[in-house]
């Protein structure tokens, strides 16, 4: 009997042994079954950047070893908040963006490094250079333009490239109902466009504002691809310079009164 | 790693020396198994198969030798459907070769209990991140049934340690099945 117990008890070590110092199974995963997506927003004085990782349905990070940092010109380094779950999100939450301000002003060819450093102690190094910013030469900053009688014209000094991005954001204006912001109107440019010209009377006002005018922002961002470590098993790496400009639109079309 | 060789020949003198039965006995056989340590979406392998043979030092001791091969194990990693439908193919390949001493302790006259000990050069290799070589420990305990004279059949339970691209160890467990004879 003495024996069948011993018997047991090794029949039942296979079970014991692999339920021992079970971590998620991602952090066992070498980098090039990864892919990493990388998406940096800057202006001359503030980055938005977000840094997933996946790897089929498991966002990779698991680990509270494993951190990643955004580095500048090798000098500046700031950590990277992270994606700790084992299931699917395919919606970007602000949680998992950084928001961070610098002392000094950010300028175009600077360096953008996204260092991954992993539990098994391989790093890995995507890196970046911050395009041009967009000079925006009209309107003018806190120009007032009655848009009742006046065509909106916005102009820029760069030929835009297929991944320019245009927005007008304004309390006054009548979003596009996709847009996550409610006054937010997106625009597609054309490669090499520098001129949008918005018909006079054709921006709406958006439901229940009172006002005659109000302050809009126009937001040009030019985007450029960066280069993800070539450990990684694919991925993309986004980086935006992000320019703004403010005036002032009046007597918006209103929906409520036509 | 150098000092665990080193052991082994020392070993063998000393066992050599306590014999009682001057007589060698030599053994053979095949050997398979499947692993119960296939815990992570990477895919350890599953099934095993190999060879092994041994020379008996005395009545409860034996110089053992073995190498195995594993399945191979291929998986495919896919990027976010939200960002590209982009894939990449692991595909690995896993065998070992061991090295050390048996020790049986018979319990009556037809089973016995049975352990080993030993080094086990253990190698990876994967279409990703190419290959790699480890000496590691790797112990093994089980159940003999001699089911005839010179048969012997064996039943237990084996530690391989692998290492892989991404980690020190990866220990892997595994049943195994072996049938030896003694010429």
């Amino acid at each position: 009997m003495n024996h069948f117990i011993k018997l047991s008890g090794l029949l039942l070590l296979p079970a014991i042994l692999s339920g021992c110092g079970a971590d998620n199974p991602s952090t066992q995963y070498p980098e090039q079954v990864i892919f990493q997506h990388i998406n940096i927003t800057a202006t001359q004085n503030t980055i938005k950047a977000s840094s997933e990782y996946y790897s089929n349905d498991v966002v990779y990070f698991s680990s509270n070893d494993e951190k990643q940092f955004l580095s500048i010109n090798d000098d500046k380094k700031f950590e990277l908040k992270v994606k700790r779950t084992s299931t699917p999100d395919y919606n970007s939450s602000p949680g998992y963006v950084t928001d961070i301000e610098v002392d000094q002003p950010l300028i175009p060819g600077d360096l953008f490094k996204v260092i991954f450093e992993r539990s098994n102690g391989n790093t890995l190094e995507s890196t970046a250079v911050l395009p041009d910013f967009i000079q925006f030469i009209s309107p003018l900053e806190a120009q007032i333009i009655d848009h009742s009688t006046e065509d909106l014209i916005i102009e820029w000094d760069l030929a835009a490239n297929k991944n320019s991005k245009l927005s007008l954001q304004g309390e006054c204006l009548l979003g596009e109902f996709h847009n996550l912001l409610p006054n937010m109107i997106s625009f597609n440019l054309e490669p090499e466009q520098t001129l949008l010209t918005i018909d006079a009377n054709s921006l709406k006002k958006h439901y229940g504002f009172e006002e005659d005018s109000c302050e809009v922002t126009a937001n040009l961002y030019n985007e450029i691809e960066g280069s993800n470590d070539t450990n990684f098993a694919g991925g993309t790496y986004k980086i935006s310079s992000h320019s703004k400009q403010k005036f002032v639109l009046s007597n918006l079309q209103d929906p409520n009164h036509d | 790693m150098i000092n665990k060789l080193a052991l082994l020949p020392l070993l063998l003198i000393s066992s050599l020396c306590l014999a009682q039965d001057p007589a060698p006995q030599w053994y053979a056989g095949i050997t398979a198994g499947f692993n119960h340590t296939d815990n992570d979406t990477l895919g350890d392998p599953d099934e095993k198969y190999g060879i092994k043979g041994g020379y008996i030092l005395n009545h409860w001791l034996a110089v053992e030798s073995e190498f195995v091969l594993h399945g191979n194990e291929s998986d495919r990693f896919c990027d976010s459907a939200e960002f590209s439908n982009e894939c990449v193919t692991l595909k690995q390949k896993y065998n070992y070769g061991f090295i050390g001493l048996r020790a049986t302790k018979p319990v009556g006259n037809v089973f016995a209990f049975t352990a080993r000990l030993g080094g086990a050069l253990a190698n990876y290799d994967s279409s990703l991140t190419g290959s790699e070589s480890k000496f590691n420990v790797s112990g093994s305990l089980g159940m003999l049934w001699n089911i005839g004279q010179d048969s012997q059949l064996t039943l237990e339970l084996q530690q391989v340690d692998y290492a892989l691209t991404n980690k020190d160890h990866e220990n892997i467990i595994s049943s195994n099945l072996s049938f030896t004879m003694k010429f």
